[in-house]
C-alpha cells in the first residue's frame, strides 16, 4: 500500500509554497490566487492518494470557488491605500500569471511523463471505484453528519442572506427617520417664518417706532 | 523512498502551522479568513492520508469520508464569512482587525 512519491513530494511542495504564500504576502489579492494554487496542490495531494472525489470537491471549492469570492469581496470592499489590501492593480502582473500556469503546467506533464499515469496505485478496498464506496458511506454509515452538513449548508445560506437583508431594513428605517426630522425641520422653519411675518405686520400698522421695538425684543 | 502515513501527518502538521501563523499574524479579516482555511486544508490532507492507510476494524474511507464534511464545513463559513465582512466594512469602513475591537475587555 504505497503511494506515488514523485507526485506526493511535488504536489506537497506546490501546497505548502502557496500556504505561505496565502499567509505571507502583503497584497490580499496575490494571497487569494495562492489559495487557488493550494486548492489545486491539496486537491492533487488527494488524487495521489486515491480519491477522486475528494480531488474534485477540493479543486472546484478551494481552487475555484473560496478564491473568487474572495476577490470579488476585495473588489467590492476596495479599500484603496490600505497597505495589505490593494498595492498595486493586479491586473499589470498578467505575465507573471502565464509565467506560473506555463511552469505549473510543466510540471504536471513532467510528473505524468515520470510516474507514467500510475498515481493512483491501486484503491484500498481493491474493487470498485472510491466515488462509489465513499457514496454509499456517505448515504449510509454517515447519513447524519452528512444531513447535519446540509443544515449547516441551508443555515448558512439563511444567515448570509438574513445578515443582508437586515442592513437593508436599517437603512430604509434610519431614511424614514432622517425623512421625518427633514420634515419637522422644515414645519418648524414655516411656523417661525408666519410668527414673523405676523410680527412685522403688526408693528407696521401700530407705528414704526413700535415696530423698531419689536424687532429689537425679537 | 517509501512515501508513508508519517510523510502525509507531518505535510498536515506544516500546513496546518503555516494556516495558524497567518491566522495570529494577518491584520486584514479576509487575509484571517484565507488562513483559516489554510488549515482546514492541512485537516482535510490528514483525514484523507488516514482513511488512505488506516488501521483494520474501520471502514477504509471514513475519514475521506469526515474530509468531505470538512470540506463542506469550509465552504460554508466562507459563504457567511464574506457577507458578515462585507456588512462589516459597509458599517465601519475598515476591515483592519485593530480597529475593531468593540469587544475588548
Amino acid at each position: 500500500m504505497t503511494v506515488n512519491a514523485v507526485g506526493y513530494y511535488a504536489f506537497a511542495a506546490v501546497a505548502v509554497l502557496s500556504a505561505l504564500g496565502v499567509v505571507g504576502l502583503r497584497s490580499l489579492h496575490r494571497a487569494a490566487l495562492c489559495l487557488a494554487g493550494f486548492g489545486a496542490g491539496v486537491g492533487l495531494l488527494f488524487l495521489v492518494l486515491g480519491n477522486e472525489l475528494l480531488f474534485a470537491a477540493e479543486v472546484l471549492v478551494y481552487g475555484l470557488a473560496v478564491p473568487a469570492l474572495v476577490l470579488l469581496a476585495l473588489e467590492l470592499v476596495d479599500a484603496r491605500g490600505r497597505d495589505d489590501v490593494r498595492e498595486a492593480s493586479f491586473t499589470r502582473w498578467w505575465p507573471a500569471g502565464l509565467a506560473a500556469a506555463c511552469g505549473l503546467g510543466a510540471l504536471l506533464l513532467g510528473v505524468m511523463a515520470v510516474s507514467g499515469n500510475a498515481w493512483v496505485q491501486g484503491s484500498p478496498q481493491g474493487d470498485g471505484s472510491v466515488t462509489r464506496q465513499m457514496g454509499e458511506l456517505i448515504f449510509k454509515t454517515y447519513a447524519l453528519p452528512f444531513a447535519t452538513s446540509a443544515v449547516l449548508l441551508l443555515t448558512a445560506l439563511v444567515g448570509a442572506v438574513l445578515t443582508a437583508r437586515r442592513d437593508d431594513l436599517e437603512d430604509e428605517l434610519e431614511a424614514a427617520e432622517q425623512a421625518r426630522r427633514h420634515r419637522e425641520e422644515r414645519m418648524r422653519r414655516r411656523r417661525e417664518d408666519r410668527e414673523r411675518a405676523r410680527r412685522s405686520q403688526r408693528p407696521a400698522a401700530v407705528g414704526a417706532g413700535a415696530g423698531d421695538q419689536g424687532e429689537e425684543a425679537e | 523512498m517509501d512515501v508513508g502515513l508519517t510523510h502525509f501527518v507531518g505535510l498536515s502538521a506544516v500546513l496546518f502551522a503555516i494556516g495558524a501563523f497567518g491566522l495570529l499574524s494577518r491584520r486584514n479579516l479576509l487575509g484571517v479568513l484565507m488562513s483559516a482555511q489554510v488549515m482546514l486544508g492541512g485537516a482535510a490532507v490528514a483525514l484523507a492520508a488516514f482513511a488512505r492507510f488506516g488501521y483494520k476494524g474501520t471502514h477504509p474511507l471514513s475519514g475521506a469520508a469526515f474530509a468531505f464534511l470538512v470540506i463542506v464545513a469550509g465552504c460554508a463559513e466562507v459563504a457567511v464569512a464574506i457577507a458578515l465582512l462585507l456588512l462589516l466594512h459597509r458599517r465601519r469602513d475598515t476591515l483592519h482587525v485593530d480597529e475593531l475591537d468593540d469587544l475588548r475587555g
